[in-house]
């Protein structure tokens, strides 16, 4: 036997349970011998043709031998022919395939010790042990892991190697399967944050212990929640696209359910030491799981810190820490109950976005904004604090091997801030503005009427040399700011640390069943109900060298300052003790609300098997509700009072209206929005003998708007963005995939569309002097494209030839309505209107005449369209491929070297550029020039990458295991991959008043050259 | 057993290296600024602002002297009614019978007070920058490139950490007492603190608007009423009262169809919805002198972004009373006829006496 082969199925994950009949007494001897005519045609034809069948007869005289059934874990479905070959060392003795009921048998086999391998389409290969002692041994079950579940993966695997958190994304854009394809990609990939087929990442379902565990604000996965817990989390199952899982009918981008429960955390101790310089310096990790007892307990902990800097982006560092404990107990072969307890508390610094201007004046473009030295030391002025605990209680009761039921319980709380300075009056702090920069002073198109050279020389200067710390926040002068406003109550701070807090209390409950009715069929089912409340609010974190920071809303201030009423952020308290609030450290302030979320969904899934067929029909249904609760009355917006009377003060009322004639409230309870969303789905599956699959899924969902996407200006009031709809998707998908003799291959196309999504943007405006709010509805997209897996081993021991190319069109279809308002006012400044030129625009034939380029007309003096541009859904790569080698040697060494190209990656677009406001300039008059410049969409050039690494473990009498893994990336050092970025959703006035010019984009780069070096020991 | 000492090895200097970056916790508070001196200018020659002013020769100049002036600073922009401006007023050289004198530092950043404290004493390097003229006014900048103006907004942090320096607080300046108009119409107090006795209300508003006559969204730059010119006494201040008026409370005028300018609008056929958002407008009304001071027109300068500026002028005052002002004193020539006008800090500088 090769040495490759068997290294490359330890490698790969395997799952056996070779005494698992023991506990079930599920086994049943009397089984009818297996005949070849049970089998499908085409299997059969197979079978003839490779001689071999169900029985294998040796040649020993012993009357030694091994039967069993080859079953699906998940579920003890029956595995219609698995192929099953046994050795003894090298040599293989026989070949049988698994009958229809799944079983086997290998007789006459001489004793000692073999090895049997197992695989099967769809399914992990497997591989076991037996020893032959001259009487027909039965391993009742040998179980088989759909190739949907990973578990348990080696650290000394690369390709499924700690890129959960490896620092290079702390939320994987795809999540490892045992698919060819997400292996590689979800690896090489995640550096530019390519996302799978195009989707954004909250259309990633990601259940824990079976709970969907979305953020029922916003939708996006929480990775965050347990980063750090590698081998805690390591066991999961996922499936892809469309296909439905055993938790839930899920959407449209896969579902990943990590298992968390103690008993599925390998067994032992496990330490490791990581250093990476992308991100954090050092990871410190150490696990225990104890397996199964005896006495039918087990429980597991998995501690670590991830701690330090990295080489590339100043300013952004880890002190994070992990916790896990868990406990199971299984009380007989029917009830089993577990707890589980773990959170991630920490901190973390974070990263800026920044115009190109700024990085080549740096001379990087991994440069930071958020920080500056104070006290000699790196200080960022965001960092993100998190501690949110989740207890985990989950109960199983399996009364029949054909009967599974779970209740699963799920707690989420705690506290989770992002830091961000907040200033009063003063100039802005950040080093980046705009308005530092020598663009500010001079541009060489005279029409933006910024001329003076000399001041964008000076400047240019200053942030070249850094002269006296240009580049960063000058945290002396914050403070000296603060030191010397001194008033009567002391110093008043103009410059503080604000912390933005989004504090979950999150309950769950979910329930599964599942039934196994026949060998043809099996019904899985559930019920989830979800109960969320969130508080968003601020404290103060950081007074900065003052005393104290008046709550009062500097935005409105600027355009209410002669009202005492209208600038408070807490009028009640206004009211009542006839001045401002005075902050001090720890104080709520600025705004204070709950999210209320409520979620109920019921879901079924009838599985069909049949030879080498397999089929599903999964349907949803779901209701969901929102609403927000003010728990301050703001200035702006007061409302009604407690007993529904206008609100009054110096004899002027307070209360404001819509145009519907509702008062505008920001405290209490606003309306409440429900939805009811149904998911229908439905897939097939044939298995061709010879290691074929040919399977396809399709799927109409319909989803509710998160709470985040539902309010104009959630931070002032309880204004709701119009006509709310349900999002609908259509999704389709079909697959080949190929799987024999070393050959892994996959091939998919899918087709979706998505209608009617909203979305919300918010940001500072300081032309506005507050917070801008985009509110978009009506958005819709159309993905397509096709998947390619494949890993071949080439004539070279241990050596193969792996690749992915993912070739996609994700593009908008639809032009959205916007409304957009102001935080410090209640102003509509576009109310509903048509953003035209969203999804595509005009590029119009230009001609030349004596020299002079212009747009061509037609007879009727109209330009001429000669094609429409579409836009893109951007930050992420539509073309991406991969080509590498992987080697792997009987001696426990590997390396992988990989040569990754990104194309067709588009910049996210704002809404304003593709307006006809935008367009047309302050004259009005829409030209094509405006257009074709205001509405484009950038494309960012393509790249290529080059990944390696290389490992080795060891094992030391047989008990001890240690190894190193070693991985570089980007070794070309190609420090001008865009990875994402944004357009500032602002517009420069012109000098001759005809036009607007854009403000310049930020991007976000990938770190150059970096590494990340794992050393492990485990027993 | 090697392999375990070398992976131990490895691990260790691995946690040595990477404990050398562990992110601070806690940082100490920064010093204080530095506080300059004369000292730090023992290189350059110390003038006047009066010396300085009368460098300026009817053009721009460069000063490419090494000299400094040494000045108290007189001006806040706390209130929003100044703008990227500071006014700085110095000592004199009572030895050579100089008398102080003051002049507009064209700063070019905003909320300059957090920096720049009333009474502190700041020192000026003018090597680089430009002495100009602004409507009769003459400033400190930085070169300007833009034919129109005389100089621009020093703005840039690198020339203004390279020329300001922040040298020692004191007490504010006791603003000047101007007895007559012949004081305020002397070139050497303008920019300086000072206060006025006895103005009294006129009920006449400057007014500044634009507005777009044909409705077409276009050229609106050009089409503007000089209220003040245009109406004349007839319609009196055109039923503002406020000190100014910011972008909200307009519009809210706008809004009203009760109100038009005390006839004005009607009188000249002006359709209201024809004035063109975002609002260019200026507004600021008009006192007298007292008659033992001359009873001069004097305008007090006033902006829509000032926190006061929807502040009702006291009854009182519309009611005849007379008052007290504390403020800047400057000067304003567009060519057609000079504007003597009173540039608020704040509604503190406005005095009534009881």
């Amino acid at each position: 036997m090769s040495k490759t082969k068997l290294l490359s199925i330890i490698v790969m994950t395997a799952f056996v349970l070779p005494v698992a009949a023991q506990n079930t007494g599920g086994g049943k001897d009397d089984d009818p011998p297996f005949r070849t005519k049970d089998l499908p045609d085409s299997l059969r034809r197979e079978l003839r043709q490779n001689s071999m069948e169900m029985v294998w007869t040796g040649r020993g005289q012993s009357s030694g031998g091994v039967k069993g059934k080859v079953v699906n874990r998940s579920g003890r479905v029956p595995v219609q022919g698995a192929e099953l070959q046994i050795f003894k060392g090298e040599a293989l003795m026989g070949t049988v395939y698994a009958s229809s009921d799944g079983a086997f048998l290998f007789e006459n086999l001489d004793n000692g010790l073999y090895l049997m391998k197992v695989s099967a389409p769809g399914f992990l290969p497997s591989q076991v042990n037996v020893e032959v002692e001259g009487f027909m041994k039965d391993l009742m079950f040998v179980s088989l892991l759909p190739a949907n579940v990973v578990n348990d993966i080696d650290d000394s695997s690369f390709a499924d190697f700690d890129m959960d958190d490896s620092g290079y994304e702390d939320a994987p854009s795809i999540i490892y399967g045992n698919d060819i394809f997400s292996n590689i990609a979800g690896y090489d990939f995640s550096a530019v944050r390519f996302r799978n087929r195009g989707y954004n990442s909250e259309t990633q379902d990601v259940y824990l212990s079976g709970v969907r565990m979305n953020d029922a604000m916003t939708g996006y996965t929480p990775w965050a929640l347990w980063s750090g817990l590698n081998e805690a989390m390591r066991s999961k199952e996922t499936t892809m696209g469309l296909e439905a899982s055993e938790y839930g009918t899920g959407g449209f981008n896969g579902v990943t359910n990590i298992l968390a429960m103690p008993s599925s955390v390998r067994p032992g101790f496990r330490f490791s030491v990581l250093s990476n310089s992308a991100l954090y310096r050092l990871r410190l990790m150490a696990s225990y799981a104890s397996g199964e007892l005896d006495n039918g307990w087990s429980y597991a902990f998995n501690v670590s810190a991830r701690l330090g800097g990295n080489d590339w982006v100043d300013g952004v560092y880890y002190r994070s820490f992990a916790y896990y404990g868990a406990v199971e107990k299984k009380f007989n072969d029917t009830h089993k109950l577990g707890f589980v307890i773990f959170a991630t508390p920490g901190q973390r610094g974070a990263q800026n976005a920044s115009t190109q201007e700024v990085y080549d004046l740096v001379g990087s473009n991994t440069y930071n904004s958020n920080w500056g030295y104070q006290d000699g030391k790196m200080r960022n002025a965001r960092v993100r604090k998190t501690h949110e605990p989740v207890m985990i209680l989950k109960y199983t009761a399996t009364p029949s091997d054909d009967l599974e039921a779970s209740a699963t319980l799920l707690y989420r709380t705690g506290k989770n801030g992002y830091t961000a300075l907040d200033w009063y009056d003063a100039p802005d702090p950040r080093p980046d503005y705009y308005r530092y920069l020598p663009s500010y002073f001079y541009m060489e198109d005279p029409d933006y009427d910024r001329i003076d050279i000399e001041k964008a020389a000076w400047a240019t200067e200053a942030w070249q040399y850094n002269i006296n710390g240009t580049q960063h926040l000058n945290w002396d002068r914050l403070y000296n700011v603060n030191y010397n406003n001194i008033t009567d109550d002391g110093r008043r701070s103009k410059y503080t640390i604000e912390e933005r807090r989004t504090d979950q209390n999150d309950v769950n409950f979910a329930g599964t069943v599942k039934w196994r009715a026949s060998s043809l069929f099996t019904l899985n089912g559930g019920v989830n109900l979800k109960w969320n409340r969130t508080e968003y609010y601020k404290i103060m974190n950081d007074l900065l060298g003052g005393d104290y920071y008046l709550n009062i809303d500097q935005f409105a201030e600027r355009d209410f300052a002669s009202s005492p009423t209208m600038i408070q952020n807490d009028l009640d308290y206004f009211l009542k003790h006839g001045q401002a609030q005075m902050l001090g450290q720890g104080d709520k302030y600025g705004y204070d609300y709950y999210a209320h979320v409520r979620n109920a969904g019921l879901w079924a899934t009838a599985n069909f098997e049949k030879g080498g067929f397999k089929g599903y029909v999964s349907a949803e249904g779901g209701y969901t509700s929102f609403w927000r609760e003010g728990l301050v009355r703001k200035g702006l917006f007061a409302g009604l009072d407690d007993n529904g009377n206008e609100m009054v003060y110096d004899g002027k009322v307070l209360t404001t209206y819509d145009s519907e004639g509702r008062a505008i409230t920001s405290k209490g309870k606003s309306d409440v929005s429900q939805f009811f969303t149904y998911t229908v789905k439905a897939g097939a599956a044939y298995f061709i003998p010879g290691g074929h699959r040919v399977y396809a899924n399709v799927g109409y969902l319909t989803d509710a708007p998160t709470f985040s996407q539902a309010f104009v200006s959630p931070r002032t009031r309880n204004t709701l963005v119009p006509d709310l709809k349900t999002t609908k998707t259509f999704s389709a998908d079909l697959n080949y995939q190929f799987s024999r003799n070393g050959y892994d291959i996959r091939v998919t196309g899918f087709y979706t569309k998505i209608n009617d999504q909203t979305d919300v943007m918010s940001f500072y405006d300081d032309s506005q002097n507050s917070f801008t709010n985009f509110a978009m509805s009506g958005i819709d997209q159309r993905h397509a494209g096709i998947e390619l897996g494949f890993k071949i081993p080439v004539p070279v021991q241990g050596l193969s030839v792996q690749g992915v190319l993912s070739w996609g069109e994700y593009i908008y279809t639809s032009n959205p309505r916007m409304t957009q308002t102001v935080d410090n006012s209640a102003t509509v400044i576009f109310n509903d209107e048509l953003v035209p030129y969203w999804s595509s625009h005009p590029v119009f034939r230009k001609e030349t005449v004596d020299g002079v380029t212009s747009y061509a007309t037609d007879g009727n003096g109209n330009y001429i369209v000669e094609k429409n541009q579409k836009h893109y859904v951007p930050s992420t790569p539509q073309l991406a491929a991969s080509l590498g080698l992987n080697y792997a040697s009987s001696s426990y060494w590997f390396a992988d070297l990989n040569v990754n190209y990104f194309g067709n990656t588009y910049l996210d677009m704002n809404p304003l550029y593709r307006t006809d406001m935008a367009t047309a300039g302050p004259d009005g008059l829409v030209t094509p020039g405006e257009i074709e410049y205001m509405a484009s969409q950038e494309k960012f050039d393509p790249v290529f990458l080059l990944n390696a690494s290389v490992g080795k473990s060891w094992y030391i009498n047989r008990k001890y295991n240690i190894g190193f893994s070693l991985e570089v990336k980007n070794i070309l050092n190609n420090r001008g991959v865009r990875t994402g970025g944004y357009e500032q959703t602002r517009l420069i006035d012109s000098k001759s008043g005809e036009r607007y010019y854009r403000f310049d984009s930020k991007y976000f780069y990938m770190s150059g050259v970096n590494y990340m070096l794992n050393l492990y020991f485990r027993f | 057993m090697n392999h375990i000492k070398y992976i131990a090895v490895a691990a260790l200097a691995l946690l040595a290296v990477a404990c050398d970056e562990f992110p601070p916790v806690n940082y100490d508070d920064p010093a204080p600024y530095r506080v300059y001196t004369d000292a730090d200018f023992a290189d350059s020659r110390l003038v006047t602002i009066a010396e300085l002013k009368d460098m300026y020769n009817g053009s721009p100049v460069d000063i490419d002297e090494d000299i400094y002036i040494k000045a108290q600073v007189v001006s806040s922009d706390q209130s929003g009614n100044l703008y990227r401006t500071m006014y700085i007023q110095d000592a004199g050289n009572p030895e050579l019978s100089v008398a102080p004198e003051a002049i507009e530092l064209k700063m070019g950043t905003r909320n300059l007070y957090n920096d720049y404290k009333l009474g502190q004493w700041i020192y000026v390097k003018c090597r680089d920058l430009t002495l100009g003229d602004y409507n009769g006014m003459v400033g400190l900048g930085y070169r300007s490139h833009d034919p129109e103006y005389e100089t621009a907004y020093i703005e840039n942090q690198y020339l203004i950490d390279t020329h300001v320096f922040r040298g020692e607080m004191d007490d504010p300046v006791e603003p000047l007492l101007l007895e007559s108009d012949e004081d305020v119409m002397n070139e050497a107090n303008f920019g300086k603190y000072v206060t006025i006795k006895g103005l009294t209300y006129s009920n006449k508003l400057f007014v500044i608007l634009y507005y777009d006559p044909d409705g077409d969204h276009q050229d609106y730059q050009g089409n503007c009423l000089f209220l003040d010119e245009e109406g004349g006494e007839r319609y009196g201040n055109y039923g503002i009262d406020t000190w100014a008026i910011s972008e909200n409370a307009f519009q809210a005028l706008l809004d009203d169809p009760e109100f038009d300018f005390n006839g004005y609008l009607e009188d000249n056929g002006i359709d209201k919805s024809r004035f063109v958002a975002p609002y260019s407008y200026t507004i600021s009304q008009y006192f007298q002198t007292s008659a033992e001071m001359g009873g001069m027109d004097l305008q007090i300068r006033t902006s829509g972004y000032a926190r006061f500026a929807d502040t009702k002028i006291d009854q009182r005052i519309l009611d005849d009373a007379t008052f007290n002002a504390t403020g800047i004193l400057t000067y304003y020539n567009s060519g057609r006829e000079p504007n003597y006008q009173f540039t608020l800090l704040d509604l503190g500088g406005i005095e009534i006496p009881e």
